[in-house]
């Protein structure tokens, strides 16, 4: 119960131990909260996160981050075979790059919030600030719950903490939810 | 697509890229410890021949192909950022730039720019994986 406390009570903007690369979007727990949860086991089937990035070797990389951070990932290289992946699973996060080609992330985006996807979402983006501050408007216009936003090149072990918070929080049920 | 005016020929600020270090230590070696020496030799051999086949995309693009030209030079700045290859990913930043007004010969310029900062980037990364291959090697037979 102390726990749960302390996990609802000590949320402070995540500003303060991120880059200036990246968005404080996730309300970020205490010291003391997440020494609590550090000892709380991964769950026996691994959740499942879905890396969508056109380019090979940031999937490979994403999804090597994600298996560290103990999630068994899909990988998309593209809008078409994401919008699949999405329908034949059920994901407890999504790393989503923002250019796919010839189609962008405000598409999946949009895929997202029709399908009322509420788990946590991380936007990873080469593109410049401008764009990625433009995709954070339009995704919190769809009510989608981003939780992080990394520019490339990503700052690994940000994300990796980032994605052992995450799923560390579902794990006692207190998913989070960005700013 | 006209023909470019001189001032059009040379690439933007090619003083300042070659400041830069064609490999930063610092960012591959933080990546190499991120992800281990296995993952990291896999991603580093996926990355040079992905580099490859995107240069070769770039030379069969005409100036006119801006869209197709600006996704390549994207993708190009953001995984060769990645592991630290820095004259690399600002050259590809820059024709990402570029891509949507450039002409031909300005075209031609700074993809012939790429090209030769990648051979560069290319010798750097296969000299840092022998090198880190051989780590690995006498981790193992130390271990």
């Amino acid at each position: 119960m102390r726990l749960r406390c302390e996990l609802n009570r000590k949320f402070e903007p995540l500003g303060h131990h991120i880059g200036p690369d990246e968005f404080p979007l996730v309300p970020r727990m205490s010291d003391q909260a997440i020494e609590d949860i550090r000892d709380v086991d991964l769950p026996a089937i691994a959740h499942k996160l879905l890396v969508i990035d056109d380019d090979t070797v940031h999937r490979m990389v994403l999804a090597r981050v994600a298996k560290q951070a103990g999630y068994e990932t899909d990988l998309a290289p593209n809008y078409e075979t994401a919008c699949r992946l999405l329908v034949e699973n059920t994901y407890a996060c999504i790393t989503v790059d923002l250019s796919l080609g010839e189609h962008g992330g405000l598409e999946v985006f949009q895929v997202l919030a029709q399908a009322h996807f509420d788990a946590p979402i991380i936007v990873v983006s080469g593109s410049d600030d401008a764009v990625r501050e433009e995709a954070l408007v339009v995704a919190r216009r769809l009510k989608l719950n981003i939780c992080g936003c990394f520019a490339k090149p990503i700052n690994l072990s940000r994300l990796r903490e980032l994605l052992w918070e995450i799923q560390k929080r579902q794990v006692v049920g207190l998913t989070p939810r960005g700013a | 697509m006209t023909d470019a005016p001189a001032a059009d020929l040379a690439p933007a600020e090619p003083t300042a890229d070659a400041v830069l270090p064609i490999l930063d230590p610092s960012a591959i070696d933080e990546f190499v410890e991120e992800v281990g020496n296995d993952a990291a030799a896999r991603t580093l051999a996926t990355y040079l021949s992905e580099a490859e086949r995107r240069l070769a995309s770039l030379r069969a693009l005409a100036a006119d192909q801006r869209e197709a030209i600006h996704v390549e030079a994207h993708t190009l700045k953001g995984s060769s950022g990645l592991f630290g290859l820095l004259r690399l990913s600002t050259a590809a930043c820059r024709l990402e730039r570029a891509a949507a007004t450039m002409t031909a010969d300005a075209y031609r310029s700074m993809r012939n720019d790429l090209e030769a900062i990648h051979l560069e980037s290319r010798s750097a990364l296969l000299t840092y994986l022998k090198q880190m291959r051989g780590v690995v090697a006498l981790e193992g037979a130390n271990g």
